[in-house]
């Protein structure tokens, strides 16, 4: 890729050829251009990523029909650039003399000029691929709030966050990962609010991967994380632009990656993934309420099974009489032990998740019939599963649900495997010590050198107004601690009583 | 990283050979509703233990239709043994379910048992990690074994009938409610001496009975009075009506009803429920011979008033006040005499009440004479009554019929 751009046409196709292939899609398109004396060119270009009604009314019409700028050069020796900056309708042109540079933007989906016996190329932003228009969000739905999610695009994902937030300190900082995919990823922040030392070891990170392909935005969370056995999430990744454009405005860094609707968001803490877009759009007492409600939600996700175990295996003296005498009625006949019960409902569970996830939806109604009636009420009324137990394992599965992140619920809902069976062998004390280890684990993690388990350990006092509270506005004056903002202060303070 | 990984594989696979240690699946466990120790009859070293345990399958599950077959909804063993656990064991012996006691709900111990000495009992239920400090204690006049395998209640269990016999036992005061809790704690004291609540068994209509009178006449179980212990043996009983007499100041604010004399026509009658009633013990030294007041306070609601009367709201007040007052210091001081003068053993916690009120001469001197002095105190009581407005702002209904 060393060699110049010869300026002979036939020379450069040729070589053109040879580096990016004379596919189906790639198409080589000649003409004369009469205002040069009728010099032969070239356009290079890939057929489904340009505009191709672009590339005819804006770029081969003024080229091959005669015009004013045509006559001029003649006239006052406009160079040529200069003669094709002008005549051409088209807003993005950049000449350039590398052919690394030149086939990275022919593939990109730009168009390339190239003019006989001049040594270099022009490369027209003409891109236009088909793609998917901004639409509803599809998992994370909430009542209140915007309604547009990221799409597979960079350049729109780009413009909903400029939209949302107009200050001259946004950047999208422009990076291309990948070897082969020389996928187009965005680093976002806002310049003066952002921590700089994670911005740069944010930056010190990316710069670290020598990968063949990023094919979403998770490849690139992959390689950067903290503690990569750890099977918490450490990074959130949204679909809507108010959720990430709420992590820019804390101080925190978005990703976007190209190809992938879905954003990464870092430093995130565990809380964070307790935490909704709907709290701060309604009352935050209701708010507040919402973040308690989905912290007993995974803590039931965790624990019901487990519970149904210990409790009926080890700890009878834990049940009130009347439970305890209505459990041991069900499961009279019941074929297995509680827990071996318990673990095969929750695999079924689990079938039955994997499989309702992906069937078209057609067929989802045949797996909810056949799990709800065959394996639900079947397998009691068989005497095969007691009911507590179906209650049990329900319950943790419908709360798993409650947690607002995808990627967190699925991984609440893997941890009460191994609660599940520390329970079973060693009953209350084997329950809480997996606890205590899972939260011990917790408190040791740490995302892009922010501590996960902050601001409950260590302890920030005034993050608190917004962890597992959500304290009013009127509260809210200063950005929170966990991320190190360069300029604190939300509200600069009318009141004075900033603390 | 490799070894670190087989290194801890390792560490938890060695960890399982002690899983799964003490667990017992909870339909393989027999709960023991209730228990009932007695002297056995054919040898008296022997104890003679009675036990009911839930039958799950008998009170009845969700679903399935073929669970109507009208199973027992308890299983009574019974077995001897030269100590209490070997009874039990010897129970385990044919029961197909392993014995669980954390859910007991009421010991019943014989009286020909408790005359002889409670300690085994009290001795065997504390050792006992799975029984709750919580379950009920009762003595009977009875074998226990005809207690515990009575039908008695409206409940499903008979045992647990029992317990709510005792829950709400505060409304009509017959009796003072005593746990483990309390008998261990007073057992344990040297000046203390039990009071256990009596069970006997009466016969009484259910609600089935009444159309079947002749057959269906299940005998009940109730609470009616209380057995006084010294030291270790039983005396003897305080009747049903004694026993309230200590439980207006022993009992936690009991609602008992008084029916009173109208003051206007003695012949009729008005029925005041106690509610909010305080008691306080307070000693006085008079030269070494310490003195008590019992002060009992509560307020009074009309709940039956059968006479059209025409004294006014404060004149009724008053003298009702002033009768109810009089009936319950009555009460009390028949009671308090009859344990000082016939049983001479100090259920009532006045050495306590020495003790905590003072401590200095308790310890000097009281505490060694106290088995002699207690008979002889002095005990003084003030009831302070207040009838509360509201009910007598109700006229009785008989005014209306007369006025026409």
């Amino acid at each position: 890729m060393e060699q110049k751009i010869s300026g002979d046409l036939r020379k450069d196709e040729q070589y053109l050829i040879t580096t990016i292939g004379q596919g189906l899609d790639t198409q080589y398109r000649h003409l004369l251009i009469p205002a040069l004396d009728s010099c032969s060119a070239l356009i290079v270009y890939i057929k489904g990523l340009i505009n191709i009604t672009e590339l005819e009314d804006a770029i081969i019409r003024p080229l091959t029909v005669p015009n004013r700028i045509g006559t001029e050069k003649r006239v006052k020796k406009i160079t040529l650039p200069d003669f094709i900056k002008s005549s051409l309708f088209i807003a993005g042109i950049k000449p350039s003399q590398n052919w690394t540079e030149i086939c990275d933007a022919i593939v990109s989906g730009n168009s390339v000029l190239f003019i006989d016996k001049y040594p270099g190329a022009f490369i027209l932003a003409n891109t236009g691929w088909e793609s998917r228009t901004i639409s509803e969000p599809t998992s994370e739905v909430e009542i209140r709030g915007p309604k547009d999610s990221f799409v597979e695009d960079l350049v729109p994902n780009m413009a909903l966050i400029r939209r949302r937030i107009r200050d001259y300190g946004l950047r999208f900082e422009a990076m291309r990962l990948g070897d082969r995919t020389k996928t187009d990823i965005a680093l976002v922040y806002i310049e003066g609010l952002t921590n700089d030392e994670i911005l740069t070891e944010l930056r010190t990170r990316l710069g670290k991967i020598k990968i063949d392909a990023i094919i979403a935005s998770n490849t690139i969370e992959e390689l950067i994380e903290d503690s990569k056995y750890s099977i918490f999430p450490k990074m959130l990744r949204t679909e809507r632009p108010d959720k990430a454009t709420a992590a820019l405005l804390e101080g925190r860094i978005v990703l976007i990656a190209d190809n992938t609707p879905f954003v990464v968001i870092a430093p995130t803490i565990f809380w964070h993934f307790l935490q909704s877009p709907t709290d701060y759009y309604e009352k935050y007492i209701l708010g507040t309420f919402w973040r308690w409600i989905r912290l007993l939600a995974m803590f039931l996700a965790v624990s019901s099974s487990s519970a149904y175990v210990l409790l009926t295996s080890f700890h009878q003296e834990m049940l009130p009489t009347s439970l305890a005498l209505k459990i041991a009625a069900d499961r009279q006949g019941v074929p297995f032990p509680a827990a071996i019960e318990a673990f095969i409902m929750e695999i079924l569970l689990e079938v039955m998740n994997e499989a309702g996830l992906r069937l078209p939806k057609a067929l989802g109604q045949t797996v909810s019939i056949v799990g709800t009636l065959v394996i639900g009420q079947a397998a009691v009324q068989a005497g095969l599963i007691g009911p507590a137990l179906v209650i049990a394992v329900a319950t943790g599965a419908i709360a798993s649900y409650a947690i607002p992140s995808f990627a967190m619920s699925n991984t609440i809902r893997l941890l009460r495997f191994p609660v599940l069976l520390s329970s079973a062998l060693f009953g209350i004390f084997g329950y809480l010590g997996a606890i205590i280890f899972m939260t011990l684990y917790l408190i040791s993690l740490r995302s892009l050198g922010t501590p996960y388990y902050s601001p409950i350990s260590p302890y920030q006092k005034d993050p608190q107004k917004d962890t597992l509270l959500r304290a009013p506005y009127t509260e809210m004056k200063k950005r929170p601690e966990t991320t190190r903002p360069q300029d604190s202060v939300r509200q600069p303070g009318s009141s004075g009583n900033n603390n | 990283m490799m070894r670190k990984l087989i290194l801890s594989v390792l560490l938890i696979t060695l960890l399982l050979p002690g899983g799964c240690w003490d667990m017992r699946e909870i339909n393989e466990i027999g709960l023991v509703m209730a228990v009932g120790i007695d002297k056995s009859s054919r040898d008296p070293n022997l104890f003679w233990v009675t036990v009911q345990v839930a039958n799950p399958q008998g009170s009845g599950s969700s679903g399935g239709g073929d669970k109507e077959k009208n199973e027992s909804q308890v299983w009574i063993a019974s077995a001897e043994g030269r100590t209490i656990f070997d009874a039990i064991r010897e129970i385990a012996r044919f029961s197909s379910q392993r014995i669980m006691w954390a859910h007991n709900n009421i010991i019943v111990v014989g009286e020909s048992l408790a005359r002889e000495d409670i300690t085994p009992v009290i001795d065997f239920f504390t050792h006992n990690y799975e029984l709750r400090m919580k379950t009920w204690v009762a003595i009977t006049p009875l074998q226990a074994s005809d207690i515990i395998k009575s039908n008695a209640g409206m409940g499903n269990i008979p045992g647990r009938a029992i317990t709510e016999v005792f829950r709400f036992q505060k409304l009509t005061g017959l009796g003072l409610p005593s746990d483990l809790l309390n008998v261990f704690h007073d057992f344990s004291d040297e000046n203390n001496h039990i009071l256990i609540s009596r069970l006997t068994l009466n016969q009484a209509l259910t609600e089935a009975g009444l159309a079947n009178v002749s057959e269906n006449i299940v005998e009940q179980i109730e609470i009616s009075g209380m057995a006084v212990f010294h030291n270790t043996r039983m005396l003897g009983y305080l009747s049903a009506d004694e026993a309230r007499g200590l439980s207006w100041f022993l009992g936690e604010e009991p609602n008992s009803v008084i029916s009173l004399p109208h003051p206007e026509n003695s012949v009729k009658a008005v029925a005041v429920e106690m509610r909010s009633v305080h008691a306080k013990i307070e000693s006085r030294l008079n030269q070494d011979m310490p003195e008590f007041t019992i002060e009992i306070s509560g307020t009074g609601h009309i709940t039956e008033e059968d006479i059209s009367s025409s004294l006014t709201m404060d004149e009724f007040k008053s003298a009702l006040e002033g009768l109810a007052e009089q009936q319950i210091a009555t009460e009390v001081r028949s009671s308090v005499s009859k344990v000082q003068k016939e049983f001479r053993s100090d259920v009532l916690k006045f050495g306590s009440t020495v003790h905590v009120q003072h401590k200095k001469e308790w310890n000097q001197d009281l505490k060694y004479r106290w088995a002699e002095t207690f008979p002889e105190v002095e005990v003084e009581v003030v009831v302070n009554v207040s009838i509360d407005s509201s009910t007598l702002n109700q006229i009785p209904q008989r005014n209306y019929k007369e006025r026409s």
